[in-house]
């Protein structure tokens, strides 16, 4: 499959060679896990979900030094300093969903017994139960698989890494196999459950299994499948739906997630599941194929799907397929999750001291990643340094005792929550002043990306950075020394997105998007025209000179002379 | 502004200020024609034609090939209020005068100009349904 995709080769080839360095005894051929005989499977308790069961495959992962990581990397990166609680972890979210995800799977084929039947049957005619077997085991093996590319404080470094050219040729390149693009988090999955580490693993656990009747009993999975799945794809157009569970707008990861940050954080926020188990379906659909993505990633699995022209409804050739469904019963639950997502977007996300200390984290790691360059790593070192990371790593000498003193001042601040805080604030609702035309203009550069957006951006720091030094000239010895002293920096978060939320609702003659039932656009404006803010950061002992240098980047950069725009969104101690 | 570095979102922005000059519907609700006609941009032989086309990826995930940067690019314009869908059913968006002036203002090469005036013929008969 990745005979063409040199990057993902390499990526893939890199960890596997790391997992077998980093993880000897675990992975590659001195391994000695699991020492211990295998029971068939065992029961993890979960504060969401309850009592759930594990197979022997799952927790043998579960138990690599790969998924027990996850434990040291907080779900919802730093945003413990402003909700106590909020300390879970990427390993019980991934556990979560394994759990709903299979749950999402159980109600559909007790609700579609002839129809998967009829979809195994087509996949595995000597054993179509098998086939529906396998297929939900490599189902949970994707959920629990789903997040091991994460690194110290999840989606914020996340930012740091994408930036390597590898990895942004690695998403370019797993965006024309699987036809829809992906994270770069997801692209690092993808490629971990790919290497024989892993398969190799998993082929040693059988062998351990305690009984033997059992050990007969067993099927083998498919690790391409699983490795598809992860990135909302399957072997087989007729499995999309399962794919769907695993990556789609409604998917079993924001099931988990958006319940578990908004418990954790101890937030009153809630959606029904058990209505959601209740009347999700799937229901027959067209899987568009107009560039031949698809053509080609069947080709290359040697699946055998019939591929149809353009015609029968469809303006572009396709394949016939299942896909998760929503009927109209499960508008509640639909409204639910929305107003779920936006509020966590708005309460937790986008908080400003949310986002103060992850911009002080992403300024130290973006630091930390030059002096790896400097001292001649290439792309595939930083991106295994980043495997070797966790939130713990913060407190160790590589950041604690580097030589580099900034980098040593912001790993302390951010240890001792001295974060920065707001001294500008644009919110859309601001606009409506005398020149709110010239602040749309700047939003609508600043939404823009690829674009023009880190230019303004670079723009509007210089311009503050040098003006702050003006001011106070024995601060810093140049402007990007004067941002990084006073700990200033426009921050510009990215909003909450639906993106394919009008594909999942309804099914068959009554399928209708999304808006057509509940006005989805509606609320997203009149929502985020309140809760989207761009920000201007800084130190607190250095407020003033930060303010007024901002002042003037908004008159050069945003052009706005209206006394009115700044008594709006300067944001003065009283 | 040039082929070279129009991006896409400066790309909506002029298409925007065409279509509110030409009193073409900018659909919201809808997004099948805005993806139709950049996926048909990026597939035709148009020359010359901007840089960014070539980079736009599309995602086959359902009835039409979907960007989701411009999905997000709309939506964008829209929670910020460059853009306001304030019919009751949201099913178009309509342009800030002052904003549209601020846009219109904005220099194009000789390039640019012809692309986008042969981007509103396009528009004109599939917008305007």
């Amino acid at each position: 499959m990745l005979e063409r995709y040199p990057s993902l080769r390499k990526i893939v080839a890199a960890l596997d060679d790391y997992l077998q360095r980093s993880y000897s005894d675990y992975f590659g051929p001195k391994a000695t896990h699991p020492v211990a005989p295998l029971k068939a499977f065992k029961v993890i308790h979960d504060s969401l979900w309850g009592t759930n069961r594990f197979s022997w495959r799952e927790l043998v992962l579960i138990d690599s030094p790969l998924f027990q990581r996850l434990r040291g990397i907080h779900q919802i990166g730093l945003a413990h300093y402003v909700y106590p609680s909020a300390r879970h972890s990427r390993f019980e979210h991934s556990l979560g969903v394994a759990t709903v995800a299979s749950r999402a799977f159980d109600a559909l084929q007790q609700r579609n017994q002839r129809r998967f039947h009829d979809i195994a049957y087509a996949l595995d005619k000597e054993n179509p139960d098998d086939a529906l077997v396998r297929l939900r085991e490599e189902l949970r093996l994707a959920a629990l698989l789903h997040d091991t590319g994460h690194s110290l404080y999840s989606h914020t470094s996340e930012i740091v890494y994408s930036e390597i050219p590898l990895l942004r040729e690695a998403v370019r390149e797993l965006g024309i196999i699987v036809g829809r693009k992906k994270g770069v988090g997801e692209v690092i999955s993808f490629c971990l459950s790919r290497t024989g580490a892993v398969a190799d693993l998993l082929a040693r656990a059988k062998e351990k299994l305690i009984d033997d009747d059992f050990k007969k009993e067993v099927l083998d999975v498919d690790l391409e499948n699983v490795s598809l799945l992860i990135v909302g794809r399957s072997k087989h157009p007729y499995l999309q739906f399962a794919a769907d569970i695993i990556s789609s707008d409604l998917d079993a990861d924001k099931l988990d997630y958006l319940l578990r940050d908004a418990v954790f954080a101890g937030l009153p926020l809630r959606y029904d599941l058990e209505r959601y188990l209740y009347t999700v379906n799937i229901a027959e659909d067209k899987l568009q194929d107009g560039d031949g993505h698809l053509e080609q990633l069947y080709k290359s699995l040697k699946i055998a799907a019939d591929k149809k022209p353009p015609g029968n409804g469809s303006d572009y050739s396709y394949y016939e397929s299942y896909r998760l469904r929503l009927p109209h019963q499960a508008m509640n639950t639909v409204e639910q999750i929305v107003i779920c997502k936006f509020m966590l977007y708005s309460y937790i996300y986008h908080h400003s001291k949310v986002r103060a200390a992850e911009g002080l984290l992403a300024k130290l790691l973006f630091r930390a990643v030059e002096h790896w360059r400097r001292a001649g790593q290439e792309d595939l070192s930083v991106l295994m340094h980043f495997l070797d990371l966790i939130d713990g790593s913060l407190e160790c000498p590589e950041f604690r005792e580097s030589r580099d003193g900034r980098i040593v001042e912001y790993c302390e601040r951010i240890r001792k929550r001295m974060l920065p805080r707001v001294v500008f604030d644009f919110v859309a609702s601001t606009s409506s002043h005398a020149q709110g035309e010239l602040l749309k203009d700047f939003f609508s550069i600043l939404i823009d990306q690829p674009g023009k957006r880190d230019a303004v951006k670079l723009q509007f720091e210089e311009i503050m950075g040098s003006e702050i030094l003006r001011l106070d000239p024995n601060l810093a010895k140049n402007w990007q020394d004067a941002l990084w002293k006073t700990g200033a920096w426009l921050d510009v978060p990215g909003a909450p997105k639906f993106e394919n939320i009008r594909l999942l609702v309804g099914s068959g003659k009554d399928a209708r998007p999304l808006s057509a039932i509940f006005p989805i656009e509606y609320w997203i404006q009149a929502y985020e025209a309140h809760r989207y803010h761009v920000r201007v950061f800084a130190f607190s002992e250095y407020q003033e000179v930060v303010m007024k240098a901002a002042r003037r980047a908004c008159r050069e950069v945003i052009k706005i002379e209206a006394e009115e725009f700044y008594e709006l969104t300067e944001r003065k101690r009283a | 502004m040039t082929a070279q570095t129009m991006s896409l979102g400066e790309f909506v922005k002029q298409l925007a200020v065409r279509m509110h000059n030409s009193k073409v519907p900018m659909p919201l609700k809808d997004e099948r024609p805005w993806h139709e006609l950049l996926y048909e941009l990026k597939t035709s032989d148009f020359k010359p034609k901007p840089v960014f086309l070539n980079n736009l990826q599309f995602d086959w995930d359902g009835p039409y090939p979907r960007s989701r940067d411009l999905s997000d690019y709309i939506h964008g314009l829209h929670f910020t209020g460059c853009v306001s869908a304030a019919n009751p059913s949201y099913d178009e968006i309509s342009l800030d005068e002052n904003l549209e002036k601020v846009w219109s203002s904005e220099k194009l090469d000789d390039e640019v100009s012809t692309f986008m005036a042969k981007v509103m013929d396009i528009v004109k008969k599939e917008f305007a349904v």
